[in-house]
C-alpha cells in the first residue's frame, strides 16, 4: 500500500492497479470522514467514515458515463476509468493527509456553537477544495486537454455537490434529529446556498 | 547590484554549509550530540538527510531532544504554580510541540510529493523533527531567563507576554532554519526540489494554526486559574481565536 501511495503521489507513468486504488480511496476517505465526524463523536465518526467513500466513489459511478462521453475520442473506457480513478484516489489521499489536522479541530471545537460549526464547515469545504485542486491538476496532466479537464470538473462537481448534500449531515451541529441519513430533510435546499450561509455565520 | 550582493550572501552561506562536518556515529553516544550538529554543522546533517544516511539515529536523537528540551521549558512555565501543575506543564508542552509536528507531517509529505519531492516518509519525518528540535533548542536557551522572571514576578500578565515572546523567537528561528535547509537542499541537487518554497510558507501557517489550537485545547498551559486546583486537562472545547477576541478589543 505504501508503495502505491508513493507511486501515486509521484505521478509515475505505469498504470496503477485498479483494485489497489479503490482500496486506497476507501481507506483514505474513510479516515478523513471519521475525523470530520469526530465533532459529534461516537456513532457520527462511523457514519461519516462510511459516507465519505460513498460520496467519492458514488459521484465517480454516477458521472463516469458522461465523463467517458467527452473523452471517448481519444481514450478507451478502461483508460478513462484509470485516469478518473487515479484522480479520485489522489484527491482522497490528500484528504487523508489532512485528516489529523481536521481531527484535532473536530475534537477541540466547542459545541453546540454556531461559530465553531461554521468554521468546521468552511474547513471541510476548504480541505476538499485543496484536495480537489491536486486531483484536477493530475487529471489535466493525464488528459492533456484543458477543455476536457474542465468538462470533467464541471460534471463531477455538479453531481458531487448534490450527492454531498443528499448525504448530509457531515459535521452535524447536533440540532438535526436523524444523525445518519435524514433523506426527507435533505431533499430541500442546496449545497451552494449552505456554503454562503456558513460564511455569513462566521463573519456576521 | 542588489542581485549580485544577494548571490554573494547565498554562496557564502552555502560554502559554509558545504564545509560542515559531523560524525553521525556520535549520535549513538547520547541524545545531545545532535545539538552540536544543529548549532554548528547543519550542512552535514542535511547532506545525511538527503542521502538517507543514519536516518534512524537522527530520528531518535531529534525526537528525544525535542521532547526533553520542551519538557524543560514546560517545567519552568509550570513553576508559576509549583507542585502538581509544574509536572503537568512538563508533560504538556512536549505534547503540544511534538504533537503539532506529527499532526502536520502527513500534509507536508503528501503536498511536497505532489509538487515533485522524492523524499520518503522517513526523510520527511526527520525534516519535521529537525524543525522541532531547532525550535526546542531556542526554548531551552531562553529557559534560564524565563525561570528568572517566573520566580521573581507575581502577576501572570507579564509572564504571558514573556512566554509568547520566547515562543515567537523560537518559531521564527525554526522557520528560518527549515527555510535555509530547503535552500541548501536545492543547492546540493538542483534537479530535485525536496521541499517546495511556496508550499513551505503555507505549511508554516498550518503548523502555527495547529500549534495555537492545540495549546489552547490543552490549557491551562501558561497560567492556571489563580488559586484553583492543579488541572491537567479541563476538557473545555474552544477555538483559540475566540480567546484572542477580548485581547484585541
Amino acid at each position: 500500500m505504501t508503495a502505491l501511495v508513493h507511486a501515486l503521489l509521484r505521478r509515475r507513468e505505469d498504470p496503477h492497479p485498479a483494485l489497489g486504488l479503490l482500496v486506497l480511496t476507501v481507506a483514505a476517505s474513510a479516515c478523513f470522514g471519521a475525523s470530520v465526524g469526530a465533532y459529534q463523536a461516537r456513532l457520527q465518526i462511523l457514519y461519516a467514515a462510511v459516507k465519505m467513500p460513498v460520496y467519492f466513489l458514488g459521484t465517480l459511478g454516477l458521472s463516469f458515463a458522461a465523463m467517458h462521453l467527452f473523452a471517448a475520442r481519444g481514450l478507451r473506457a478502461r483508460e478513462t476509468f484509470a485516469v478518473a480513478l487515479e484522480t479520485v484516489a489522489l484527491t482522497t489521499v490528500v484528504l487523508g493527509a489532512l485528516a489529523p489536522v481536521e481531527a484535532l479541530l473536530s475534537l477541540s471545537c466547542p459545541r453546540p456553537s454556531h461559530r465553531a460549526y461554521s468554521f468546521l464547515i468552511l474547513l471541510l469545504t476548504g480541505s476538499v477544495g485543496a484536495a480537489g485542486v491536486c486531483g484536477v491538476s493530475r487529471a489535466y496532466l493525464r488528459l492533456g486537454s484543458i477543455r476536457l479537464t474542465a468538462a470533467w470538473v464541471l460534471l463531477y462537481q455538479f453531481v458531487g455537490a448534490q450527492l454531498a448534500w443528499l448525504l448530509r449531515p457531515w459535521v452535524n451541529d447536533g440540532q438535526s434529529g436523524q444523525p445518519f441519513l435524514p433523506l426527507e430533510e435533505n431533499m430541500h435546499g442546496n449545497f451552494y446556498e449552505a456554503v454562503f450561509r456558513a460564511l455569513q455565520g462566521l463573519f456576521g | 547590484m542588489t542581485d549580485t550582493l544577494h548571490v554573494n550572501a547565498d554562496s557564502k552561506l552555502f560554502d559554509r554549509l558545504e564545509r560542515d562536518q559531523f560524525d553521525a556515529s556520535l549520535l549513538s553516544r547520547g541524545p545531545f550530540a545532535v545539538v552540536g550538529a544543529l548549532l554548528r554543522a547543519q550542512g552535514a546533517v542535511l547532506r545525511d538527510l538527503k542521502n538517507e544516511r543514519h536516518l534512524g539515529r537522527y530520528l531518535a536523537s531529534l525526537g528525544l531532544t525535542t521532547v526533553l528540551f520542551t519538557a524543560a521549558y514546560g517545567a519552568i512555565m509550570g513553576l508559576f504554580q509549583p507542585g502538581l501543575q509544574t509536572l503537568y506543564s512538563t508533560v504538556k508542552l512536549p505534547i503540544v510541540i511534538l504533537g503539532t509536528g506529527l499532526l502536520c507531517t502527513p500534509t507536508f509529505y503528501v503536498f511536497n510529493a505532489i509538487l515533485g519531492s522524492r523524499f520518503t516518509f522517513r526523510q520527511t519525518l526527520t525534516t519535521v523533527l529537525y524543525l522541532g528540535a531547532a525550535t526546542a533548542l531556542v526554548l531551552v536557551a531562553f529557559a534560564p531567563i524565563a525561570w528568572f522572571f517566573t520566580v521573581s514576578t507575581k502577576g501572570a500578565g507579564f509572564l504571558v507576554f514573556l512566554h509568547l515572546l520566547v515562543f515567537l523567537i523560537a518559531t521564527g528561528y525554526g522557520i528560518g532554519t527549515l527555510n535555509t535547509a530547503r535552500r541548501y537542499l536545492n543547492y546540493i541537487d538542483a534537479s530535485h526540489t525536496p521541499i517546495n518554497g511556496g508550499f513551505l510558507m503555507v505549511w508554516f501557517l498550518i503548523v502555527l494554526f495547529v500549534a495555537l489550537q492545540m495549546g489552547y485545547y490543552l490549557r491551562p498551559l501558561f497560567i492556571p486559574d489563580a488559586g484553583g486546583p492543579a488541572l491537567f486537562f479541563t476538557g473545555d472545547r474552544g477555538l483559540f481565536f475566540d480567546a484572542l477576541g477580548p485581547l484585541l478589543r
